[in-house]
């Protein structure tokens, strides 16, 4: 599999891409923000990082480590949708705790803050849960099946 | 064990291994996925299209006019000045100065224009304004083209009462003094007597319940 991401000149040119796209934002940035805001958006950029660092990847670290202590039997691609089910549920989860917060603290007037995102939450984990389950069965049957049929067609 | 040495002839099984790390293409699909369901469970504040789905996101078409409001007219303590039938918005510059009443204002030539309420709190609306031109406004006071604008609201207090315009807004053909919102009559809540709707604006400056607006020099 030499594919676009292996080989070098593409993944040098979407690397320039990258490079080019965000000097442009820079130049645009210092061009039109003024030197008095930068303190405030260095803050807003650090959140994001804190709340990368600090809270999403210990989180999912810790889950991972679970995930393959108690998945030790599952395949490989069966643990790797549970993890994939709990990113996209851990950022869902990010997303919606300061709403369910400032919902609970009284938004100023009904057109703030509409949605019942506490039960949205709630719905949104359990079909999570029940399509990575269904996902995983799929996978441990497909699995099964090849490693109980002859060596060549399990490859 | 069959298990685990089949999966691994079949590069799926990074997982099995307590120590390795979750691959690439695992990785790729895991961010698009978070990328998708934040997409398709919020954006439904902003892409009509995706309402259906919209669970998450901090405001949706309810409102006055199918349009959120951040401060209502009795937070902002003008209902009775903007609901006055003597209301008259005032157009200064160092020339000249004039007021229009409501009805004047619907006399003169109208503009439509869709354009975005786009909130610094993380959400934008777009909706179908109608108004004048305050470019026309201007020109009735004679305002110097390259001059910026102050415009005053109604309102007694707030850090948005009074807010600044650069020339490049006040002469825009897009910016509107804005009289009706989708359809019908500007709501009390969304400025009415007369609200500024400029493209590219955070809304907090889109003033409401508009008062004055002052030619800079």
């Amino acid at each position: 599999m030499r594919g676009l991401a292996t080989s070098p000149r593409p993944r040098l040119m979407l690397g320039a891409v990258g490079v080019a796209v965000a000097l442009y934002g820079l130049v645009v940035g210092l061009l039109t923000i003024p030197w008095t805001s930068y303190l405030g958006i260095v803050v807003w950029l650090a959140g994001a990082v804190v709340l990368h660092d600090a809270l999403l990847v210990p989180a999912l670290s810790v889950l991972q480590a679970g995930a393959h202590r108690a998945g030790r039997r599952l395949p490989g691609a069966a643990l790797a949708l549970v993890e994939a089910a709990f990113v996209v549920g851990g950022v869902v989860t990010l997303i919606a705790v300061p709403a369910i917060w400032a919902k609970h603290l009284g938004p100023n007037n009904p057109t703030v803050l509409p949605g019942a995102y506490g039960p949205a939450l709630l719905v949104t984990w359990s079909v999570l849960l029940v399509l990575t389950a269904a996902g995983v069965a799929v996978l441990v049957a497909v699995a099964r099946r090849r490693t109980t049929a002859p060596p060549e067609v399990g490859g | 064990m069959t298990t685990e040495r089949g999966g691994r002839a079949r590069g799926l099984s990074q997982g099995l291994d307590p120590t390795a790390r979750t691959g690439r293409r695992a990785f790729l699909a895991t961010v698009g996925a978070a990328t998708a369901a934040v997409t398709v469970l919020t954006a439904g504040q902003s892409f009509p299209a995706l309402r259906a789905t919209n669970l998450f996101a901090p405001r949706d078409e309810k409102g006055p006019q199918g349009l959120p409001v951040n401060t209502t007219a009795a937070g902002a303590e003008v209902q009775a000045a903007a609901s006055d039938p003597a209301w008259r918005l005032e157009v200064v510059s160092p020339s000249a100065s004039t007021s229009w009443s409501r009805a004047e204002l619907l006399d003169l030539p109208q503009t439509e224009h869709e354009l975005p309420i786009a909130c610094v709190e993380g959400w934008s609306v777009s909706a179908h304004w109608s108004g004048v031109r305050l470019r026309d406004l201007l020109a009735a006071v004679r305002a110097d083209p390259g001059a910026g604008v102050r415009v005053t609201s109604l309102q007694p207090r707030g850090a948005f009462r009074v807010v600044e315009m650069g020339p490049e807004f006040a002469h825009s053909e897009l910016t509107l003094v804005a009289l009706g919102l989708n359809g019908s009559t500007l709501d009390l809540d969304h400025g009415f007597p007369a609200r500024m709707i400029a493209p590219n604006r955070p809304g907090v400056l889109q003033t409401k319940w508009l008062q004055r607006v002052e030619v800079l020099t």
